[in-house]
């Protein structure tokens, strides 16, 4: 009975959600209050996945969830990306007859860092794809090392583990699982990996040795191996075969020897990974590689996180991107600085979940990205603009080139005057702040 | 010429560290000193007593452990450094370094003791951000904390909490208001990050002292803090709204 009403109250709660627009995560809390094993008293399709790691959970599920669905799987998602327990006990609710069956052929699921361990206790997945973890809101998450000791807690050995074969953490935490690794090969991407202002990649973080790389992607991604221990990148199924940073062509093989070429919706590295990811899900569960390539091959997100207008002969592009992350960071300003014109960096909120007026994580930044001649001005707002303009004083860009808008206000002022391409890097705590100002007359465009 | 040694720039370079580097450097530059700053991940050759400033930035649990087993060799030469007065500063989980030992699983690790300190780390995380008086200064600490361990000492604390968590137990109370270790010129606080960045006046109050010892004699130019003042009344700001709306 209790798990009767809980459905019925949980499917209720999310539809009155709906109507006002408010969040996807109390509908099951309040199920969870009236039946506390909720969860578990569903009936589950035979394929659940769950998708973790700092960066690129919510793009990696929709591009599955997209690739999934278009060969015939039903699929139940959060496409929310609220991915606590409760926002997960929310999504298989809603998506359940009043028995408690869930109507889909498999589950796929963004799962919080710290709490997948909580949320596999009423959820076993059969698939637990860790994409990375690399420093990521530390008012939140302690530090990477402790997000690996979380996540480890919630692999176990009667799941498949998909991992990113390059990172170390992501190994690490996989450590005793039946393992199926993805990863970008040697040469895949061009010149030396790029490193950041930091090297996560000098000391294993399992033993403490020294990391030896036979080539690194990006930051500490690469084929590692540890001097003093036995953790090193693990067996690739699915890989990277090349990455063309000029055109976004990747070609993705499954070890058949059969290559697969797509090309990125965004062009960008952290976007070619988050490709591979989907790509490697998809083919784990099933879906022939030709099927892949319709779905995804050249597909703009609809998520939200990058948008762009024309707007008077000129792009704007957001590029929505995580304070308090630095490889999120460092990605948009790579991807602004290639393509070149003005950047607009907005730091008013840190959080939109928490209150926090911590900013050490602007030293973590490679501002000096920005330093390349194809950007024009960098402007900086919002309330921690003058920690910005601090950072940006250290950093390689030319004094002239910083522009400090006091106000967000004068954001307005700025898109009338400037007239080049605008890339606007900020948080989902701020996105709003610049949505609001954006000209009324602005395009929205469906491609970059 | 100021000599700057930056322990474990590597192993210990979690939230920004080297901004403090960057910034003490360009401080005491634009001061009119001459400034050498020397990286190091090994103790072994080092002359530890050669140097007037010794930063270490933070780390997670388990580097710190392997700082400890690279520094605890050298304590002595530590301990006689801080004693003639070098100036040090340990931020973020650093701070444990500095202390007699850490206390992990029941498990003692020796550490430099320069403070007659023990460490008792937990399995929870304390984190937030704070607001510190100081007897350094009128002015005071903003920052944020992110720790898994407690002081115990009779020695007195670097801050007194005016928000946020403290770092100081004893055996009857966890969280007795202190935080942090200071005596003469060595300065230890688990406050995270670029310290010295977002507290210009404490950069300030260091590059001063630092140019009156290497520098004596001459008079230091002025430089502008601009930015970094703004930032930090910001902060302060923020953080004391915050404080008022918790009581």
């Amino acid at each position: 009975m209790r798990k009767f009403i809980a459905i019925v109250v949980c499917k209720l709660a999310a539809f009155v959600g709906r109507l006002i627009g408010k969040g996807s995560s109390k509908p099951g809390a309040l199920a969870l209050k009236i039946c506390p094993n909720i969860i578990s008293q569903l009936t589950l399709p035979k394929t659940v996945v769950a998708v973790t790691g700092s960066n690129g959970k919510t793009s990696t599920v929709e591009l599955a969830v997209k690739i999934l669905r278009e060969s015939g799987m039903k699929i139940c998602w959060n496409r929310e990306g609220s991915n606590q327990t409760e926002g997960i006990a929310t999504m298989l609710i809603c998506n359940a007859t009043l028995g408690g069956k869930v109507n889909a052929d498999a589950v796929v699921m963004e799962s919080d860092e710290r709490y997948a361990r909580l949320t596999f206790k009423f959820l076993k997945p059969t698939h637990f794809m860790i994409l990375n973890i690399l420093r990521d809101q530390m008012t939140r998450n302690g530090h990477p090392e402790f997000i690996c000791g979380k996540i480890a807690e919630a692999v176990s050995s009667d799941m498949t583990v998909i991992v990113n074969a390059d990172d170390p953490m992501s190994v690490l935490a996989a450590r005793g699982a039946k393992l199926v690794g993805f990863g970008v090969e040697k040469g895949a991407v061009k010149g030396e990996g790029k490193l950041g202002v930091y090297d996560d990649g000098v000391y294993c973080p399992g033993c403490g040795g020294k990391l030896n790389y036979s080539y690194r992607v990006s930051g500490e991604m690469g084929g590692f191996a540890c001097e003093s221990c036995d953790l090193s990148r693990v067996d690739v199924k699915y890989a990277m075969k090349s990455f063309d940073e000029e055109s976004g062509l990747i070609t993705l093989t499954d070890g058949t020897g059969k290559e697969l070429s797509m090309k990125c919706g965004i062009n960008s590295l952290y976007h070619a990974y988050n490709m591979l990811a989907a790509y490697s899900l998809a083919r784990e569960l099933g879906v022939p590689a030709e099927k892949i390539e319709a779905s995804i091959s050249d597909y703009f997100l609809t998520n939200g996180r990058v948008r762009c207008w024309n707007h008077n002969g000129r792009k704007l592009v957001l590029l929505t991107s995580k304070h308090e992350n630095s490889t999120s960071y460092d990605y948009s300003l790579e991807y602004a600085a290639k393509a070149g014109g003005n950047v607009l960096v907005i730091v008013d909120a840190v959080s939109r979940k928490y209150f926090t007026g911590e900013t050490s994580w602007l030293w973590d930044i490679d501002f000096d990205r920005l330093a390349s001649d194809k950007v024009g001005k960098v402007f900086i707002a919002g309330k921690y603009v003058w920690d910005i303009a601090q950072r940006l004083d250290y950093s390689a860009i030319p004094a002239e080139k910083i522009v400090v808008l006091e106000e967000l206000d004068e954001i307005t002022d700025m898109l009338d005057r400037y007239s080049d391409d605008l890339y606007i890097i900020t948080c989902f705590s701020d996105r709003d702040k610049f949505l609001s100002r954006l000209p009324s007359d602005a395009q929205e465009r469906k491609e970059l | 010429m100021v000599k700057i040694l930056h322990l474990f720039p590597k192993l210990l370079n979690l939230y920004g560290d080297r901004g403090n580097i960057a910034v003490l450097s360009r401080a005491l530059s634009s001061m009119g000193a001459q400034v050498s700053v020397t990286c190091a991940e090994e103790l072994e050759g080092l002359d530890i007593a050669s140097f007037d400033f010794i930063y270490c930035g933070s780390g997670t649990e388990s580097k710190i452990a392997l700082a400890a087993n690279k520094l605890s060799p050298f304590s002595e030469q530590f301990k006689t450094a801080a004693e003639k007065g070098t100036s040090m500063l340990f931020t973020g989980s650093a701070m444990e370094l500095t202390c007699r030992e850490i206390v992990s699983e029941g498990k003692s690790l020796p550490c430099l003791g320069i403070f007659n300190a023990s460490v008792r780390r937990t399995a929870d995380r304390q984190t937030g951000d704070v607001l510190y008086e100081s007897g350094l200064s009128d002015r005071i600490v903003a920052g944020f904390i992110n720790k898994s361990g407690f002081i115990r000492t009779e020695e007195k604390p670097l801050f007194t909490p005016k928000f946020g968590p403290s770092s100081f137990e004893d055996s009857h109370q966890l969280d007795i208001p202190g935080e942090g270790l200071g005596k003469k010129r060595v300065r230890a606080t688990y406050v995270t990050g670029p310290v010295l960045v977002r507290n210009p006046w404490l950069k300030n109050l260091i590059a001063t002292e630092l140019f009156e010892t290497c520098e004596k004699g001459r008079f230091p130019a002025k430089y502008s803090d601009e930015y970094a003042e703004k930032g930090w009344a910001v902060t302060v700001s923020e953080l004391e709204k915050r404080m008022t709306a918790s009581r």
